[in-house]
């Protein structure tokens, strides 16, 4: 629990400095071949019926790194986020145009839904266990996938459990109702359940917002340590926390990804200036 | 000292308080209404249901006595012996005359189907003489089921050995070694009797019968006039036999009570000079042996009323089969026929109603074709039975020609509460927080791997409880059941035997008049099965709903 709430001192506020210069932070350093990243948008375009929510977006999500994806309320995040794991498929009024590319296949072409959200997990904004046991929500993934056998059931739901840090506090109440848990608890155990399936990618729509901070601080922790073995993509409304975890960072705004980079360059050296009027808290 | 300064209130901030205690009172009215009535109905139920307080005529008076007589002068005293089996209190002399003159060939005094298989001593001897005299009527003959026997012993033997068996033996053999192997019954023997006068019509009024109450005023000459008890104005002359007669003794003793003081009346010796001082005076009432009233008799015997309190449920009640149209037996045919329609309604409507809701919630495309299907299904939850029971009459009974039974029964019972099922489970998954669908989806489950794993665990409280729903009106049902289960109330033997039900049961047998008490005990049986059904169920829901809530 040795997080503090020091907020990043983001530089070009105190200063009021305007960046004049339009670069894209991207293009930089490390950005090796395209065959690295793990989800590629190509000019992506969304709709709900007649209204345009997604204008044109194009990302590179790289592996094993945290993005967050920032922006004021109803710039389309979560639209975009959902289109990672094709949840937008369940609202009938929706239809895109452009592409997404997990691990260089076209998910809304060659990718059976299925499989793909076992590879890509969601973590809501809300916990919302299942109204069972603290176990059978974890287990809930590999049952359906098709593990029967108790004993590696049970291994897959310990794991699990440990790697969302959620061990020490439900061992021995397993067989308790999930429902019991506290919010942060409950959040940590969607997380275990959506690692119980083994994914490899991890989109995570404000999982912190219905939280204190002592439960976000932990799972920020706990973001912090999956990253190591899974690609994280986060929405946040909450700027320090972006700047804490982020490794990368998007700026949404009306349906347009106004700029995208790595995370200190987006917080301290952005090439927007609604970007930086958005970190500042001029608007939104 | 401040005078307490009450606190600062607008006139509107009143004005609206004001309101709100009218409309809280008037909820309070509503409900304490609504739970009186509640409480008062289903007290009713129980109080009916578990106790049976009649009030019966019958034509002789008084308690009944362990030993009575064969005739006024007492020199012949009897004992009736029935089999361990029967239940009857005591007898009137007039049941066990209707025993052996064939009147009655059952046991339905003691609500038994048993069949009467009276034992009278051989007539050649003496007391057989004796004994055909006081059972029967001058000019009858005993009925063709009576068995003879040569002596007592014969009789206790043949009594205990014989199902439904009844007879009449020596007073002295009380103490018979035997005697433990069959039941001794009280027997009421006492009869009044009054001039035909006092029972006819004047301006409108006419006696029909006395209380137990009405004979010890009359013979204690509290009674002065006809009227005092809603007769007609005529004065009352009471005759009796002499204080120490043998039916005075017994008299005083059965009718009167010990307590009481004595007679004063007109006394006389035998029933002679009884039935001539009658018949000589209008007003006159008397009393004497049932079993020495003749045919030429010039009295009346009258009519006493016994009030009658009895446990209206026994384990006989419940563990024993229907018999004489219900009059008689218990309701266990009945009670298994219940639950077998509940359960086979229950497996047929639930999967089909889980289903058909399942489609409508998270297949069918919703539109206006959904709509009008919600509609009709809405509608014929609420079609009156009556109309499916026509409808599985013309289908399975005579269409497919299943007859009526069990089958075409528990199928018109399940299309009728299916729109019930389908509708209230259909809330349950609409209920079902949209979260919990989406976050199952995004862990790669299928859209049924979805239903069958959260959207059904988590509405099995709302398909519960129209189960619970589906189930009441099943029970419930006589309409329905009238036409394609069929009213024989015996145990269904398979699917295509009729087999009635508690609800029709209980229909007929007020409707034809067999028994109000009987349908009462069968309408609290119905009560405690669906009290039953749904405490179980709602402790199974409740089960169900630990793991949701707690938090
Ligand atoms: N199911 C839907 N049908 C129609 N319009 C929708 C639907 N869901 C979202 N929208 C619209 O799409 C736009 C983007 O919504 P989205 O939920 O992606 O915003 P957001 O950036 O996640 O906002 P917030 O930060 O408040 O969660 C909004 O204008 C919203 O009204
Ligand atoms: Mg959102």
């Amino acid at each position: 629990m040795g997080t503090t709430f020091t907020l990043p001192k983001f530089k070009q506020c105190e200063e009021n400095k305007t960046t004049s210069e339009n670069k894209i932070n991207m293009t930089e350093e490390d950005d090796t071949a395209a065959m690295n990243f793990k989800i590629i948008t190509k000019n992506l375009d969304l709709f709900y019926g007649d209204f345009q929510a997604l204008y044109d977006i194009s990302m590179d999500i790289r592996p094993n790194k945290v993005t967050a994806l920032i922006g004021p309320s109803g710039c389309g995040k979560s639209t975009f986020l959902r289109t990672l794991n094709r949840m937008n498929d369940l609202i009938a009024s929706v239809h895109l145009n452009g592409n997404v590319y997990y691990d260089q296949t076209d998910i809304y072409k060659n990718y059976d839904v299925i499989e793909l959200r076992k590879r890509i997990g969601m973590v809501f904004q809300k916990p919302n266990p299942f109204p069972m046991t603290v176990f059978d929500n974890v287990a809930y993934g590999p049952r359906v996938h098709g593990i029967k056998k108790k004993n590696q059931l049970h291994d897959i739901v310990e794991k699990s459990i440990k790697k969302a840090a959620l061990w020490d506090e439900v061992a021995d109440r397993l067989h308790e109702p999930a429902l019991g848990l506290s919010g942060g608890q409950q959040q940590r155990l969607c997380i275990a359940r959506v690692l119980a399936v083994e994914p490899d990618v991890i989109l995570m729509d404000e999982p912190t917002s219905a939280l204190d901070p002592i439960s976000t601080a932990r799972i920020e922790d706990l973001i912090e340590e999956l990253k190591q073995n899974y690609t994280i993509i986060i929405v946040t409304h909450n700027m320090q926390q972006a700047g804490r975890i982020s490794d990368f960072t998007g700026f949404f705004l009306n349906g347009k990804l106004i700029e995208m980079g790595k995370a200190k360059d987006i917080f301290f050296n952005p090439a927007d200036k609604r970007t930086e009027d958005y970190i500042c808290g001029r608007f939104g | 000292m401040h005078k307490k300064q009450s606190p600062f209130i607008s006139g509107y901030t009143r004005q609206v308080k004001l309101k709100e205690k009218i409309m809280k009172g008037l909820i309070w009215i509503a409900a304490g209404v609504t739970i009186f009535i509640l409480f008062w109905i289903f007290g009713y139920i129980i109080y009916k249901g578990l106790i049976s307080d009649i009030t019966r005529e019958y034509n002789v008076a008084g308690k009944g006595s362990t030993i009575f007589p064969l005739d006024e002068k007492g020199e012949n005293e009897v004992i009736c012996i029935v089999h361990k089996g029967i239940r009857a209190g005591d007898l009137s002399m007039q049941v066990i005359r209707s025993f052996y003159n064939g009147d009655e060939r059952y046991w339905l005094v003691s609500e038994q189907g048993l069949k009467v298989r009276p034992f009278a001593p051989e007539p050649g001897t003496t007391f057989g003489q004796k004994t055909r005299q006081a059972l029967l009527l001058d000019g009858e003959d005993y009925t063709r089921s009576v068995v003879f026997t040569d002596n007592d012993e014969g009789t206790i033997n043949m009594v205990a050995n014989t199902r439904g068996g009844i007879g009449i033996i020596h007073a002295e053999n009380i103490h018979h070694p035997l005697i433990k192997k069959v039941r001794i019954v009280p027997v009421r023997f006492l009869s009044i009797v009054v001039n035909e006068k006092v029972l006819s019509i004047q301006n409108n009024v006419r006696l029909n019968s006395f209380t137990e109450d009405d004979v010890s005023n009359i013979f204690l000459s509290k009674v002065r006039n006809w009227k005092d008890i809603g007769g007609i104005d005529l004065p009352v002359t009471v005759i009796s036999y002499n204080k120490d007669s043998y039916p005075g003794q017994q008299f005083q003793e059965l009718v009167l009570g010990n307590r009481n003081p004595g007679i004063k009346a007109v006394f006389m010796d035998n029933i002679g000079q009884i039935g001539k001082a009658i018949n000589n005076n209008e007003g006159a009432v008397a009393y004497c042996l049932f079993s020495d009233i003749h045919r030429d008799f010039p009295g009346k015997i009258a009519m006493v009323e016994r009030r009658e309190i009895t446990p209206n449920i026994s384990a006989h009640f419940l563990l024993e089969k229907p018999e004489k149209a219900g009059k008689a037996g218990g309701i266990f045919d009945i009670i298994i026929n219940t639950l077998l329609m509940i359960i086979f309604t229950i497996l047929l409507a639930t999967p089909v109603g889980v289903g058909a809701a399942i489609y409508l919630t998270e297949y069918a495309r919703q539109g206006k074709f959904i709509d009008v299907l919600r509609f009709f299904t809405e509608t014929l939850a609420a079609v009156p039975s009556i109309i499916f029971g026509l409808f599985g009459y013309i289908l399975f009974v005579n269409f497919f020609g299943w007859g009526m039974g069990l089958l075409s029964g528990t199928l018109t019972v399940t299309i009728m509460i299916l729109p019930t099922i389908i509708r209230t489970a259909e809330e349950a998954f609409k209920a079902v927080p949209r979260e919990y669908r989406e976050e199952s989806l995004a862990l790669g489950a299928t859209h049924w791997q979805t239903i069958k794993g959260v959207v059904i665990p988590s509405a099995i409280p709302g398909i519960l409880t129209g189960i619970i729903l589906g189930i009441g009106r099943a029970v419930g049902e006589t309409a329905a059941v009238l036409f394609t289960l069929g009213s024989s109330p015996t145990l269904a033997r398979d699917i295509f035997s009729s087999a009635r039900v508690l609800s029709l049961h209980l229909y007929i047998l007020a409707k034809e008049g067999i028994s109000f008490e009987r349908a009462f005990s069968t309408a609290f049986i119905l009560v405690v099965i669906i009290l039953v059904v749904n405490v179980s169920a709602s402790s199974f829901a409740g089960k169900m709903n630990t793991l949701k809530k707690k938090s």
